[in-house]
């Protein structure tokens, strides 16, 4: 499993220079309200890619060929998912660091914005890889837009929530910022983590009875 | 001893059905799986490599279960896909760097070796690569693995003559080693004249033969002769005729009672594995077309 999930960052080797080009623009130039975006939108960039060019290649074909069994392909990619949430989470991490010894800038950079960056990569992840692996090459772009549309909606409602913490957003996140910041944090990672495991057996039911490559 | 054995194999696949099938294909020999397109040649790979799911029947490779000892077999299996599956955008060497780890027998110097006589450069990106080069390519990677069994899908389709040749070659020179064993498909039936030692004959989803070579032109027999003996019976006898304005020639599965029937007033050849495949499927195809 391993050498899957090596295999998949591997593939991606040059994509990596846009990512770095991103987090420089949106970490370091244009910072306004992007920052939790910052973290979670290379890590989902990655795993699109990387889906793509194993559609674009027939690339289920070559994988399946190797001495991998199904299982394996399907808990490697959702491991492949998690390598690309903690990149995302770095990147925030290194961004948020530089903007505040180096160029003295504040973001409002907290440990509930990481734990944010994990619910939106992984509930993600869980809503696209399923739908990836259903509908293979060709549904990929209905897959896409299905989960960046959830994305989309899941990152407004917890900018809201955000907003509503530091006062500005909606009625509850109002109400949740009488939460302790730990457990509303727990709250999304536990409950993006449970969507993304059983997204992993949804996922695994699909290409156990799928015909790879098709 | 069988590299492979199927038993009871089928599949659906939209309007088409293969199967049900039972072949063996023969340890240490090249076995070559002929059938005109949309046979199921292709499929019926796909299910021997666990790309495709099967609907029923079993697969034994090296004696153990498909799907269910998958990874085990096919770290003894090198595979040639008829289309390049290779990441187009990576270098060659950056594709060895993915596809060597999953290889315990991994062979470098094999890998070199083969770049050298393919004339493939480590630096190359695969998408820069002809087909026949990828082809190459592929089959760099399937010997460097340390298969003991290749299984390729069309490996000669699309390449011009010299590198086909070339192909032909390569497979022959592996079968030096006696525990290696190739199955490869191919609609080029001169590729099996040359090199395979059995014959898996597959049309429309069904299995017509799996049979050795000699055997296939040992019994099969092109008959050729006057239109005037072609009366009810002894069109019955063949598996199909051609007529023409000068007679008629047609396969016959029994040489000997061709030899009974005809006597030494026709002309009696052996067929080629093209004669046997045109004539199989004209006669399958005009039966078909009697019964509806």
């Amino acid at each position: 499993m391993l050498n899957l999930v090596r295999k998949d960052l591997l593939v991606l080797r040059w994509y990596y220079l846009f990512v770095a080009l991103y987090a420089l623009l949106f970490g370091l130039i244009i910072t306004k309200g992007t920052f939790m975006l910052l973290g979670a939108l290379p890590a989902v960039m990655m795993l699109v890619i990387g889906s793509g060019l194993e559609l674009k290649n027939r690339s289920l074909v070559f994988i399946g060929s190797l001495p991998v069994t199904r299982g394996q392909i399907v808990r490697a990619r959702y491991a492949t998912a998690l390598v690309f949430t903690a990149a995302g989470i770095a990147v925030t991490v290194i961004m948020n660091l530089i903007n505040r010894y180096a160029l003295g800038r504040e973001h409002g950079f907290s440990g509930l914005m990481i734990a944010f960056i994990i619910g939106i990569v992984l509930f993600f992840s869980a809503i696209y890889l399923p739908a990836y692996y259903w509908l293979g090459s060709k549904g990929e772009h209905v897959a896409l837009g299905a989960a960046l549309a959830l994305i989309v909606l899941a990152a407004f409602v917890m900018s809201g929530l955000l907003g509503g913490i530091y006062g500005s957003g909606y009625e509850l996140g109002a109400r949740l910022s009488a939460w302790p910041p730990v457990a509303l944090g727990g709250l999304v990672v536990a409950a993006s983590a449970l969507l993304f495991v059983l997204s992993g057996c949804i996922s695994y039911r699909i290409v156990r009875s799928k015909d790879l490559g098709t | 001893m069988n590299a492979i054995e199927v038993r009871g194999l089928a599949k659906k696949h939209g309007s088409f059905t293969l199967g049900t099938l039972d072949l063996n294909v023969r340890q240490g020999y090249v076995t070559g799986l002929v059938g005109p397109n949309g046979a199921g040649k292709s499929t019926l790979i796909k299910l021997l490599m666990g790309l495709t799911v099967a609907r029923a029947g079993e697969i034994r490779i090296f004696g153990e279960k498909m799907p269910e000892q998958e990874a085990g077999i096919k770290a003894r299996i090198g595979f040639v896909s008829e289309e390049n599956t290779l990441y187009e955008h990576l270098s060659i060497d950056a594709m060895r760097s993915i596809y060597a780890p999953f290889y315990r027998r991994w062979d470098e110097q094999t890998f070199r070796e083969c770049l050298h006589r393919f004339e493939l450069s480590p630096r190359s990106r695969i998408r820069s690569l002809s087909k026949g080069m990828k082809m190459k390519l592929s089959l760099a990677f399937a010997l460097s693995g340390g298969a003991e069994l290749l299984i390729m899908d069309e490996p000669t389709a699309g390449l011009d003559p010299v590198f086909r040749r070339e192909m032909l070659d390569i497979l022959s020179g592996l079968m030096l080693d006696e525990n290696r064993t190739i199955l490869f498909s191919t609609h080029i039936t001169t590729d099996l004249d040359r090199i395979a030692d059995y014959i898996v004959f597959l049309d429309q989803g069904h299995l017509v033969f799996d049979s050795s070579k000699e055997d296939l032109f040992d019994r099969y027999a092109l008959i050729k002769g006057d239109k005037e003996w072609l009366d009810r019976d002894v069109r019955q006898a063949f598996v199909s005729i051609r007529e023409t304005g000068a007679g008629f020639e047609g396969l016959v599965r029994d040489r000997g009672e061709a030899l009974r029937m005809f006597g030494e007033d026709a002309i009696i050849e052996t067929p080629t594995l093209e004669d046997i495949m045109y004539f199989t499927v004209r006669g399958e195809r005009h039966r078909a077309e009697s019964r509806s």
